[in-house]
């Protein structure tokens, strides 16, 4: 690298994908090792619980808000401001806003977790940093939105490619969600039980309208550029955008199950939710016909890999949803670990792996250096996969357990005794998806700062494909 | 449309704008849930209409401290909450700013803990040593907190209280 791209405001061409992508590993790295803790935590109440701190509370928003604002949000939009200039065949509007950007979400984030750790925080969950911070967040993000429009406006190539579709539809719903679940109730009275639903609005909007439509934009970019194969049926793909589009929007209430709402608004969240099948199932279909006749690649090619688990672990969010959102499994589900279960599955195993892939494919691209290991790659990827599946099954597990015993008015000690063992297993798989991550880190790092001899960027395309 | 941004942006929004305005704005036009019950009556004269008393200190520790990741303040007509006390009512968190209804139960629902612990001595004891009150207990001690907090906080648990409802008169049926 040289001096050039290391100064504050770069100019350089992707400069601002490049910060973006790596910063945001900070983001992965550290509030992960929190989440870790706060599984320990919870087998061990009196680890690391010697200040306010450091206590199990201000300790999990750190983690959710980490990861969520943080890593996914900032590999996702890096990934925008690299795919989006060659989808449109021009080049980002502008690298200097985009290097703003990365600057104002590194430090945003920076005292985002300090007012955190601190205790500062509205209380409302997934919504917890405080109005001024979200007033910035808006600034930040607006300054996102308008390169991407920008962008846009000074396309070369007229036709979008699915990839824009989604990308441009979570520009435009990102703000609006953000803004309704982030209403400061403490000076605008809003009644506790529309708190609520807002509260979840959110929740599952930023999920739906937000992580969801950037990492299938991601997806449709990746698949036929690392397989060199057309994608199965664009049809399909905006089938698929539309009905995110028309039906997302509407699943808030399924969080509010038995809760204190009218029967018609339980239902108008549960409908909705069932219908969501549909996108998941056109994601999936052109994934796997994309690739059929080359199964192979899932064996070959690492990032074909990370794709295609990415797709399975999507498609088994979204029939686990569904499956929640009714009445009388939510009954049983609902408060339990179940939830947590998953609530990790498709940040974990479907966008942080499609966000992992992304870098695979684009930081090599931008430092021009080949990646240091596509065995360590491996590694990340099979750390990550099994031990989501040992958090991911343990929680269920536990979630159901836990379900049934109070239903049959058991105890609650007792019901927390019997988990134990499903929590400790918990941290084992925590501790495999922690050693996935670092190992990941382990491998940016070198990627970037080891001085190979540069080597053609189609030629990386191909190593991509033969390497595994 | 496959090259229009204009035509993309305008339906992405107007899509939006219909689910939004069914699921978030409509119900505003539900009176039943425009009604604050006396348990609401009861909550904002302790806390809203006096910010320095030890039940609004408590709630904001509450908050601080995140106790809401562990406990749900949230009874449904469901088998399993039949005996955390009477179902949540809309009205019943009018007035709380934010709510607190929380999203977990790693720890048992405090809707009514009020009702269920009254006693401020026992409540102070158990944040200071969780296990020393209940043998296994996976909640955090919070000893380190000054004498006036732990007050406060244990004011706020007993405040946390059914107040008699006229309305309520029909029992929630335990459907599932
Ligand atoms: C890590 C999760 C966790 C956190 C954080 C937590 N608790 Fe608990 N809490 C529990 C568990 C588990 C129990 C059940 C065992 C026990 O009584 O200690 C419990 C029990 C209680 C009880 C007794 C309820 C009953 O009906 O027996 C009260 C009251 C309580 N917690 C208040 C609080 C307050 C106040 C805070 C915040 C300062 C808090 N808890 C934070 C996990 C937690
Ligand atoms: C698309 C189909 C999906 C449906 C219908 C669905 C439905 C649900 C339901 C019903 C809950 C339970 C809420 C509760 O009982 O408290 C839930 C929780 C959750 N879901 Fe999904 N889900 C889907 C996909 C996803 C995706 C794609 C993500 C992530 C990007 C996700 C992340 C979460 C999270 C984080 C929670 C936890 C909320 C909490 O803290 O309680 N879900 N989902």
């Amino acid at each position: 690298m040289s001096t050039n791209s290391l100064s504050l405001l770069s100019t350089e061409k992707d400069s601002a994908a490049k910060y973006m992508m790596l910063s945001s590993l900070i983001w992965l790295i550290v509030p992960s090792l929190l989440g870790l803790f706060l599984a320990i935590k919870l087998v061990w109440p009196d680890f690391l619980n010697q200040s306010p701190y450091l206590s199990f509370g201000p300790m999990r928003t750190v983690h959710t808000n980490g990861v969520l604002l943080g890593w996914l949000s900032m590999v996702q939009v890096g990934a925008m401001y690299y795919m989006l200039p060659r989808l449109l065949n021009t080049t980002l509007w502008s690298e200097r806003l985009g290097n703003v950007t990365v600057w104002m979400w590194n430090i945003g984030m920076t005292i985002g977790a300090g007012t955190l750790f601190m205790g500062i925080t509205s209380g409302v969950e997934y919504a917890e940093l405080i109005w001024p911070l979200d007033l910035y967040i808006v600034v930040m993000v607006s300054l996102v939105i308008l390169n991407a429009f920008m962008t846009v406006a000074q396309r070369q190539e007229r036709q979008f490619y699915v990839s824009v579709w989604y990308f441009l539809g979570s520009m435009v719903w990102l703000p609006l969600v953000y803004l309704v679940g982030n209403v400061p109730v403490e000076m605008i009275h809003v009644p506790g039980v529309h708190q609520l639903n807002m509260n979840w609005f959110l929740g599952h909007n930023i999920l739906g309208l937000w992580f969801t439509t950037m990492g299938v934009a991601m997806v449709y970019y990746l698949l036929p550029k690392v397989t060199g194969l057309p994608i199965y049926s664009h049809k399909l793909s905006l089938i698929g955008f539309w009905t995110i589009a028309i039906f997302y929007v509407w699943n808030g209430p399924h969080h509010l199950a038995n809760g204190p709402i009218p029967p018609w608004l339980q239902k108008a969240g549960i409908v909705p939710s069932l219908l969501m099948i549909i996108p998941v199932w056109t994601v999936i279909a052109n994934v796997f016909g994309t690739i059929k006749n080359q199964m192979n690649l899932i064996r070959d090619n690492v990032i074909v890999k990370y794709l295609i688990t990415a797709g399975i672990f999507y498609l088994a969010a979204c029939l686990q949803g569904p499956f929640q959102s009714f009445m009388s499994v939510s009954a049983v589900l609902k408060f339990t670990h179940w939830t947590v279960g998953h609530a990790h599955m498709a940040p974990f195993a479907t966008f942080t792996f499609i966000g992992m892939a992304a870098m695979y494919y684009i930081i090599p691209r931008l430092t021009g250096q080949s990646l240091y290991s596509w065995s360590l790659a491996n590694w990340t990827y099979w750390l990550g996969t099994l031990g989501f599946l040992v958090m991911g099954l343990s929680l269920w597990t536990a979630g159901v357990m836990q379900g049934f015993a109070w239903i049959d008015g058991k105890d609650f000690m007792a019901v927390v005794e019997a988990i134990r063992p499903y929590m400790l297993l918990r941290i084992l798989g925590g501790a495999m998806m922690m050693a996935s991550m670092v190992v990941f880190l382990w491998n940016m790092v070198m990627t970037v700062r080891t001085s190979q001899a540069k080597i053609p960027l189609e030629q990386s395309d191909q190593k991509v494909m033969v390497q595994s | 449309m496959e090259r229009n941004t204009t035509k993309l942006i305008v339906l992405s929004l107007f899509f939006f704008a219909v689910g939004f305005v069914a699921t978030v704005l409509l119900p505003f036009m539900d009176q039943g849930l425009m009604r604050p019950t006396p348990t609401a009556e009861y909550r904002k004269e302790l806390i809203l209409d006096q910010p320095d008393s030890p039940e609004a200190r408590g709630r904001a520790l509450y908050m601080q401290y995140g106790c809401q990741y562990c406990h749900s303040q949230w009874v449904r007509p469901v088998l399993a909450d039949e005996r955390l006390g009477p179902v949540l009512r809309a009205g019943d968190s009018y007035y709380d700013a934010p709510h607190l209804h929380g999203s977990a139960r790693i720890g048992p629902d405090l809707l009514w803990v009020g009702d269920r612990i009254p006693d401020k001595g026992w409540h102070i004891q158990h944040l200071i040593d969780p296990q020393g009150v209940v043998e296994g207990s996976i909640m955090p001690s919070y000893n380190w907190l000054t004498e006036e907090e732990l007050e406060a906080l244990a004011a706020y648990m007993v405040s946390l209280k059914y107040i008699e409802n006229p309305d309520d008169v029909v029992d929630p049926q335990y459907r599932y």
